[in-house]
Formats: structure tokens, C-alpha cells, sequence
């Protein structure tokens, strides 16, 4: 008489190492002799995995809600921007004198740091040092071409209204004065919204 | 592990969304692919610092890809691509400047074989978070490296001793379908 197939049930037992020795080599007999029955265990053998070294893949809550929160598309007048033609453009932090090398300024503290965002139409440099206590002044330059002059806001990377803003001047200069926290800047340049960010003060 | 909806968006009507300034689309691709990411620095035994400097890396390369990646034909593809590529360079400067014997020399600029590994287990990772609850903790329960006995986890579970096994089954096999789905 032909071997049963072996079933899921007992497949996975086998996988979860339930069965005794002798159950286990014979069971491993008859899927040896079922090319279906193979694929099978391997599948389990696969998920399983996956159950066991899943926990080690997972990062941080806190690290995932930083990420998440530093987007900040929800923030009011972005859709009615958009709607009337303005790009959006993100620019992504290159450098942070706080981080020697850093992709990313998310950790360390300093008295004053540089930081500088780009994208492809424009780059932001930032100056931040401390006016106040829990209180810093950010001196920005934006090299870009505009026939306007451009508008700056400051946002708390996941608050809907701005905490300061300014007009640059000619050259692209400005000064805001910003609380501690984690930001997002955005910089309203003719057509173009560009939003930098994270920009964490201190 | 977050329950993902039972329809979720395809990503590249999530990009589109996310385009169009759509804050809840960004929180749900980060969601969805934040373990596929972190997976990738993690699976080289790296510190927890240097894992979150990738991590944080890839999501920022990623926003500014993203009218790029609405074309992308596999966005987990690139998302494992550039994260190769960033624990590649974390991993390198880590080990130059902080002077940590790190193991960037097996750390590989690109690996086609890892990269299928990873898209692999992340279609079974999708199927996983569309399980439902009782199935995701039966699974999860009994594949666990350090397995508790029956009796216990027959109480964890809160079903008859003898439910455990034929429940397993029914559940991987709908994880299955739901992979097959998925692929």
C-alpha cells in the first residue's frame, strides 16, 4: 500500500520540532518521496523562519513614528497649493555639523550647528545658534533662482499651523526664530514648494 | 506587527497619494515596509545606532525618489536595493570613524541573492499582516524559538489542547493562499 501524504498538521509539527525522532525520519521518508509533500515542508519551513527572525527586523516604534511624522503632507495649504499647479519638492538633509558625516540629523545636541537640505532646483543652508532659553535663532540661505521673493515657515514636523515664518530677502536670506523641537521647513518659491526636514533645534 | 487592511492600496496609488500631500499614505508605506528596511542592517548583526542611520537614510532617499519610484516596478525591489547600498556606506564610515570592528567587509555594495531572500519574506510578511489576529498569535506561538508546552499554550491561546494543531494547519494554509495572492 501506497504512503499517505503527509498533511499541513503533521508537516508543521515537524517543522516546530513536535514529533519524536523515529516520527520525525519517517516523516521526512515520506516526504522524501513526495515532490508535492517537499515543496510543502519548505514553505513551512520558510514561514517559519520568518516567525522567528521577524521580532530582530522590526525597528523602534519611536524610530518609525520619526519617520513618518517628518513627511508632514497634512499640513493646511499644502492641497490647495498643489491643486493650483505648485510642485512640491522635498529636500532631503546632506550634512549637519553635529553628525561629522551623517546622513541624518536625528541624534546630538550642540551650542550651534550647520545644516544643509538640497533638491534638484534648490539648496537650503541653516545656522542655528541659541537666543534665548529653549529658544534658537535660524539664519537660512536659499540658493535657487526666483523672481519672487520666497516665503519661509517653520513647522513643528507634525503641527498643522506655522511656528514662524519670514520673507527671504533678494539674495535668499532669512532669519526666523524657532523653539526646541523637530521641524520641517518650507519654503514657498514661485511655483515651487519645497519642504526640508527634519530640522531638529537644537 | 500591525494588521494591514484586508485592501490595502498598491503602492503606487499610495505614492501618488503621498504626492498629492496625503500624510496618511506616507504613515501606511512607511508602515508597511519599515521592517523590510530595517531588515536589511539588522540581518548584519549591527548596532542598533548604526541599523537606525540606515533606516533613516533609505526613508529620506525614498521621499526624495518618490514622483521616481510612481514608476518603479517593484518598490520593494528599490527599497532593498538602497538599503543595501546605505548599510553599505553607514557600515564603511562607522567602521572608519567610530574605530567599531564592524563587519563591513562581508556587507555587499549590492546582492541580487539577499535581495530575492528579502522580497521573498516580504510577501510572506504582507500575507502575514492580512491574517487574522488568531491566526497571526497561533502561528507566531508555536513557531517560536523558545516553544512552550502544549498545556500553556493551549491558556495562552485560550483553546482546547487538542484545537492547537489543526488550527496551525488551517491558518498556514490560508497564509499560503494569501502569499500566493501576493506574488
Amino acid at each position: 500500500m501506497a504512503d499517505q501524504t503527509p498533511t499541513t498538521e503533521q508537516l508543521a509539527a515537524l517543522v516546530a520540532g513536535e514529533l519524536g525522532p523515529d516520527e520525525a525520519a519517517e516523516l521526512r521518508r515520506r516526504v522524501g518521496a513526495d515532490p508535492r509533500s517537499a515543496r510543502l515542508l519548505e514553505e513551512i519551513e520558510r514561514i517559519a523562519a520568518f516567525l522567528v527572525e521577524e521580532p530582530s527586523a522590526q525597528p523602534a516604534a519611536d524610530l518609525v513614528r520619526r519617520v513618518q511624522r517628518s513627511f508632514g503632507g497634512s499640513r493646511p495649504g499644502l492641497a490647495e497649493a498643489l491643486r493650483e499647479g505648485v510642485r512640491r519638492v522635498i529636500a532631503a538633509l546632506d550634512f549637519d555639523s553635529r553628525l561629522p558625516d551623517a546622513a541624518l540629523g536625528f541624534r546630538g545636541t550642540a551650542e550651534a550647528a550647520q545644516l544643509s537640505f538640497s533638491c534638484d532646483d534648490a539648496e537650503i543652508d541653516l545656522e542655528l545658534t541659541p537666543a534665548g532659553e529653549r529658544v534658537w535663532l535660524v539664519r537660512g540661505q536659499i540658493d535657487a533662482e526666483f523672481d519672487q521673493p520666497p516665503t519661509v515657515e517653520l513647522f513643528e514636523s507634525d503641527g498643522p499651523s506655522p511656528l514662524a515664518s519670514a520673507h527671504a530677502d533678494q539674495h535668499g536670506g532669512f532669519t526666523l526664530e524657532a523653539p526646541e523641537g523637530t521641524h520641517v521647513l518650507r519654503v514657498t518659491l514661485d511655483d515651487m514648494m519645497i519642504e526640508a526636514g527634519p530640522v531638529l533645534i537644537p | 506587527m500591525t494588521k494591514h487592511p484586508d485592501n490595502p492600496k498598491a503602492d503606487p496609488d499610495l505614492i501618488e497619494a503621498c504626492l498629492a500631500g496625503d500624510q496618511s499614505a506616507w504613515t501606511e508605506l512607511v508602515e508597511r515596509y519599515s521592517a523590510l528596511v530595517y531588515s536589511v542592517p539588522s540581518r548584519h548583526r549591527l548596532p542598533r545606532d548604526v541599523c537606525e542611520d540606515v533606516f533613516q537614510g533609505v526613508w529620506a532617499i525614498a521621499v526624495k525618489h518618490l514622483s521616481q519610484l510612481r514608476d518603479a516596478q517593484s518598490l520593494p525591489a528599490w527599497l532593498i536595493t538602497t538599503a543595501q547600498r546605505e548599510t553599505w556606506r553607514v557600515a564603511k564610515r562607522a567602521s572608519r570613524d567610530a574605530g567599531v570592528a564592524l563587519p563591513a567587509e562581508e556587507i555587499a555594495w549590492s546582492d541580487p541573492q539577499e535581495a530575492d531572500e528579502l522580497e521573498d519574506r516580504q510577501r510572506v510578511r504582507s500575507a502575514f499582516a492580512r491574517l487574522g489576529e488568531r491566526c497571526r498569535r497561533v502561528l507566531t506561538e508555536t513557531f517560536r524559538t523558545e516553544r512552550a508546552s502544549y498545556d500553556l499554550l493551549a491558556e495562552r491561546l485560550d483553546m482546547p489542547r487538542g484545537s492547537i494543531g489543526p488550527t496551525r494547519a488551517r491558518c498556514l494554509e490560508k497564509l499560503r493562499d494569501l502569499v500566493g495572492e501576493g506574488a
